[in-house]
C-alpha cells in the first residue's frame, strides 16, 4: 500500500498549463463571500464566462468523450485539474459554486448519455459538456420530495410540442435575477401507466412563455434556490430526453452521477475542521488559547478524526474507481452519508466551543471569514441530493439488506 | 497512491483465511476460551510452523523480516476467526520491545526462540491504577548486591500464566518527571516470590494479577537502560498497537458479515428482519465503524512501514487505536441489537466477539488515552 500521491512528469507538465489558466482567470484578492446563496450576479457571470472558456479547452467535462464535447482526459489529468481547482478555491480566489471540473450541466448529461438517442446526443450534449448551457435540475415538487416518482407535473404531446404544466421547487443555483438556459424537467406523460413507467424527461428551454421563476428565501443551500412554474409551456418535442415514458431511468442516471458514482479524483486538501482547529489554537479567550481547555481539546480531536476519515474514504473510493481494490457496493453512499451526519455535528461543536460567536456574520466579528456561521446554518440542511435516511436505504441495498433481502426470502 | 495489496500479501491472506477455516472454527475458540490458560499447544505449533511468530523479526534473529503490513494482513484474518493464544503478546508485543531495546546478546538469545514458538513472553505493564502512561507505573525495583529486587503488583497482564518470561515495567527511581526512572526487566515466570492469579469475569482474553514479593532479578536481565526505558517503549508499542488494530478490524468485519447473514435469514412478521429500517440502521452503523477503523489502520501501517516522522507515526497509531477500539466494541453491541436473544446464547459465537472487543478496548490504551495523544501531537 502507498497512501502518498505521486505525479508523473506528464501530470506536472499539465499542471503548469492548468495553473496558468487559473491565474489568468482568478481574482487577485481573496473573496469575502463564503455563502453560495449570497453570490453577487457579477460573480456568477464571471463564473459562467470561465465555464465556457473551460468548455472550449475540454476542461469543463474533462472525463467525457471528445466527440460529444468532453475533454477525453484520463483519470491522471482529471486529478490534476480537480486538485488545482480545489487549491484556488481554498485561496478563495475563484468564483463560488461555479467553474470547477464536475459541474451541473455535465451531471445532467449522464441520463442523456445512457438513454438518449444518437440524434439527441449529437444535438444536445456539446451544449452541456462545453459549459455553454446552464440548467436547473427541476426534479423536486412541493408534494414530491424523497418520493420523486409521485410527481404531478404533466406533459401532453400536441403536434411538434409537449404542453407542460406543473411546479418544481428547491431547484437551481443562480442568483436572482439570473435564469437558466434550460430546465431539466421530468413530467408525467402517461397518467394511466404504472409508477416509474409514466414519466418522460425534457430539457425545456428556460425562456419559454408560461415559465415563472420565483426566488426562495432559505436558511442555507448550495446556491440560490427557486420555485419554477410551467403554465401551458410549449416545449419543442425534440427536447425530449430518451424515449417517451422512459424518463424515470434518465433521471436516476443523473442522480447516480450526482451522488458520486465515479469516485472523487481530488485529494482532500484542507477542510473547515482543520481551519477551525487552527483558529482555536491561535485565538485567546480568558487569557489562554481556546484549545487549552481539555473538554474543547476532546471536541477538536473528534473533528480531526472525522476529517481524517473523510480524507481516507476519498482515497479509498478513488482506489476502487481506478480498480486498485475490489469495489464494495455501499462505499459511495457511505461517504455521502458520513458527510451528511458529520455536518450537523460540526455545527453543534462550533456552538459548544464558541457560544454565540459562532452565530455572528457581522463583518467585524465573523469567524474564519464567516465560514463558521455558514456551517452552523448548513448543519440543518442535510437533505440536498437526498436525505440521510434515503442514503441509508441506498446503503442498505448495497449491504444486501432491504428490498433485496425481502425478495430473496420469498 | 496505490492501495492494493502486493501479490505476496494476497497470498498471505489466502493462506491465513484457509488456515482459519480449517484449524480455527469458533467451537475451538470457545473450547480454548473455557480453559485456564487460553492456550492450545496444537494450534501454537501450527502457527509457529507457518512462520507467523517471526514475521516482523529480522532474518538474522530467526524471523522473516516482513513488513508490518504483511503481518497485518494475517492479523486481520486472525481477528475474523478470533484466533486465541499468546501470539500477540509474545511475538508482536514482546518481540518488538526486545528488538527495539534489547542488547545484542538478549536479541540473539530470545528472538529466535520467540520466532520458533519455543518460548512465550508476556508484557507486565499495567497496575491497579490502570493506564498506559508512566504515572501509572508504581511497582518498585531496588538494586541489591548487583541484582534488582522487585516488589508490587501488576494487573490485567495478558497471557501471564502460559508465559515463560515476563517483561516487567518497573520504577527504579522516584522522580518528578514520571517518565524518568522506569526500567524494563526480563523476569522468569517461575522466579521465587512471583505468583500469578487468574482473573475471572467477562473476559475475551486471559488476564492475570501478577504479584512480585521480593523477586530477585539479575542485572543482566535489564532490558535497555536503567531508569531510562519509558520513551524507548514508544516505537515498539506503536508497532504492536497497529497490529492489534488489524486484528480488531478483522473482528469488525466478521461481526458485520454474521449480522448481515442473520438479518437476511431470520424471519419475523413474515419477512426477514433485514427489511426493517431500524435493523438496517444498526448494520449500517457496523459498516461505518468497520470502514473507519480499517482505513485509519491501513494508513498507520503504511506510515510505520515507510518510516514517516515520529509525530506522524504517533498520531496515525493513536487515530487507528482510538477508532478501532470504539469500532470493535460498537460492532459487537450493534450485532447484539440485531441478534437479540440468539446473540446472548453461548451456543452461538457472537458473545465471543463482543467480550473480546470489550477486553481489547483498553488494551494498549483506550480511545480516551489515544485521543489525548492526538491532542498532544496537534499541539492543542
Amino acid at each position: 500500500m502507498d497512501f502518498e500521491l505521486h505525479y508523473t512528469a506528464g501530470q506536472e507538465e499539465f499542471r503548469k498549463e492548468v495553473r496558468a489558466f487559473i491565474e489568468e482567470n482568478a481574482y487577485k484578492e481573496p473573496l469575502e463571500v463564503v455563502d453560495p446563496m449570497k453570490i453577487p450576479p457579477e460573480m456568477w457571470n464571471k463564473g459562467r464566462e470561465i465555464q465556457r472558456k473551460l468548455g472550449a479547452k475540454g476542461w469543463y467535462a474533462p472525463g467525457y468523450a471528445k466527440e460529444y464535447g468532453g475533454g477525453g482526459l484520463d483519470r491522471e489529468h482529471r486529478a490534476v485539474l480537480a486538485e488545482e481547482f480545489a487549491k484556488i478555491r481554498l485561496e478563495r480566489r475563484w468564483p463560488i459554486a461555479s467553474a470547477g471540473s464536475t459541474e451541473v450541466s455535465a451531471i445532467h448529461s449522464s441520463g442523456l448519455m445512457s438513454y438518449g438517442t444518437e440524434d439527441q446526443k449529437k444535438r444536445l450534449l456539446p451544449h452541456l459538456l462545453k459549459g455553454e448551457w446552464y440548467g436547473f435540475q427541476a426534479f423536486t415538487e412541493p408534494d414530491a420530495g424523497t418520493d420523486e416518482a409521485s410527481m404531478k407535473s404533466t406533459a401532453v404531446r400536441k403536434g411538434d410540442v409537449y404542453v407542460i404544466n406543473g411546479t418544481k421547487v428547491f431547484v437551481g443555483h443562480s442568483p436572482p435575477p439570473i435564469h437558466p438556459d434550460y430546465l431539466y424537467w421530468p413530467a408525467v406523460t402517461d397518467p394511466k401507466a404504472p409508477r416509474h413507467e409514466n414519466i418522460s424527461a425534457f430539457f425545456v428551454p428556460g425562456d419559454l412563455p408560461g415559465i415563472t421563476y420565483t426566488p426562495l428565501e432559505l436558511i442555507a443551500a448550495e446556491g440560490s434556490k427557486w420555485e419554477v412554474t410551467c403554465e401551458d409551456v410549449q416545449c419543442p418535442a425534440d427536447r425530449l430526453i430518451g424515449e417517451e415514458n422512459k424518463g424515470w431511468l434518465v433521471t436516476q442516471a443523473t442522480l447516480a452521477a450526482e451522488h458520486g458514482g465515479g469516485g472523487v479524483v481530488a485529494p482532500h486538501l484542507s477542510s473547515l475542521s482543520l481551519r477551525f482547529i487552527d483558529y482555536c489554537k491561535n485565538t485567546k479567550r480568558n487569557g489562554q488559547p481556546i484549545s487549552r481547555d481539555p473538554r474543547i481539546q476532546d471536541l477538536l480531536v473528534h473533528l480531526y478524526i472525522e476529517d481524517q476519515i473523510t480524507r481516507l474514504w476519498g482515497l479509498r473510493n478513488l482506489a476502487m474507481a481506478s480498480g486498485q481494490i475490489p469495489r464494495v457496493r455501499y462505499t459511495g453512499t457511505q461517504t455521502s452519508l458520513h458527510n451528511k451526519r458529520h455536518s450537523p455535528e460540526m455545527g453543534k461543536i462550533f456552538m459548544e466551543i464558541l457560544g454565540p460567536h459562532c452565530l455572528i456574520d457581522d463583518p467585524e466579528l465573523k469567524i474564519l471569514v464567516g465560514e463558521v456561521e455558514h456551517q452552523v446554518r448548513l448543519a440543518d440542511v442535510t437533505h440536498i441530493g437526498g436525505t440521510p435516511e434515503t442514503q441509508q436505504i441506498m446503503m442498505s441495498r448495497g449491504l444486501g439488506l432491504g428490498r433485496g433481502a425481502r425478495q430473496a426470502a420469498r | 497512491m496505490d492501495l492494493s495489496l502486493t501479490e505476496t500479501q494476497e497470498m498471505l491472506r489466502t493462506t491465513a483465511r484457509d488456515f482459519m477455516k480449517r484449524e480455527c472454527p469458533w467451537t475451538l475458540v470457545k473450547e480454548i476460551d473455557e480453559t485456564d490458560t487460553g492456550f492450545s499447544e496444537d494450534l501454537w505449533r501450527k502457527i509457529a510452523d507457518l512462520g507467523w511468530l517471526g514475521m516482523i523479526l529480522p532474518e538474522e534473529h530467526g524471523g522473516m523480516g516482513s513488513s508490518l503490513t504483511d503481518l497485518a494482513v494475517i492479523y486481520e484474518e486472525m481477528g475474523q476467526a478470533l484466533l486465541p493464544g499468546p501470539h500477540f503478546s509474545s511475538a508482536v508485543l514482546c518481540g518488538s520491545i526486545i528488538l527495539a531495546i534489547g542488547s545484542e546478546e538478549q536479541k540473539q538469545r530470545l528472538l529466535p526462540a520467540i520466532a520458533s514458538g519455543e518460548i512465550i513472553l508476556a508484557l507486565a505493564l499495567t497496575e491497579l491504577d490502570y493506564g498506559w502512561t508512566p504515572e501509572c507505573i508504581h511497582l518498585s525495583a531496588k538494586q541489591k548486591n548487583g541484582s534488582f529486587v522487585l516488589n508490587g503488583i501488576k494487573m490485567f497482564v495478558h497471557d501471564a500464566r502460559i508465559a515463560d518470561q515476563l517483561i516487567c515495567v518497573a520504577r527504579t527511581k522516584e522522580s518528578s518527571d514520571r517518565a524518568d526512572g522506569i526500567t524494563l526487566f526480563l523476569v522468569d515466570r517461575n522466579s521465587p516470590g512471583l505468583t500469578c492469579r487468574n482473573l475471572s469475569g467477562h473476559l475475551g482474553e486471559k488476564l492475570y494479577e501478577v504479584s512480585f514479593k521480593d523477586v530477585e532479578v539479575p542485572a543482566s536481565n535489564v532490558l535497555g537502560k536503567v531508569d531510562g526505558s519509558w520513551l524507548a517503549l514508544r516505537e515498539p508499542l506503536n508497532r504492536a498497537t497497529v497490529i492489534l488494530c488489524a486484528y480488531m478490524v478483522g473482528g469488525c468485519q466478521h461481526l458485520l458479515d454474521m449480522t448481515v447473514e442473520y438479518a437476511q435469514t431470520r424471519i419475523q412478521f413474515g419477512q426477514p428482519i433485514a427489511a426493517f429500517q431500524w435493523v438496517q440502521s444498526y448494520i449500517i452503523g457496523q459498516a461505518n465503524h468497520l470502514e473507519k477503523a480499517r482505513w485509519l489502520t491501513y494508513e498507520a501501517m503504511w506510515k510505520l512501514d515507510v518510516g514517516r516522522p515520529q509525530h506522524e507515526q504517533d498520531e496515525a497509531t493513536s487515530l487507528a487505536k482510538a477508532v478501532s477500539s470504539e469500532a470493535f466494541h460498537e460492532c459487537g453491541h450493534l450485532g447484539h441489537e440485531v441478534h437479540a436473544g440468539v446473540g446472548v446464547d453461548k451456543k452461538y459465537p457472537l458473545y465471543l466477539y463482543s467480550k473480546k472487543a470489550k477486553t481489547l478496548y483498553s488494551f494498549l490504551g483506550d480511545p480516551y488515552h489515544h485521543r489525548r495523544r492526538i491532542a498532544e501531537v496537534l499541539e492543542l
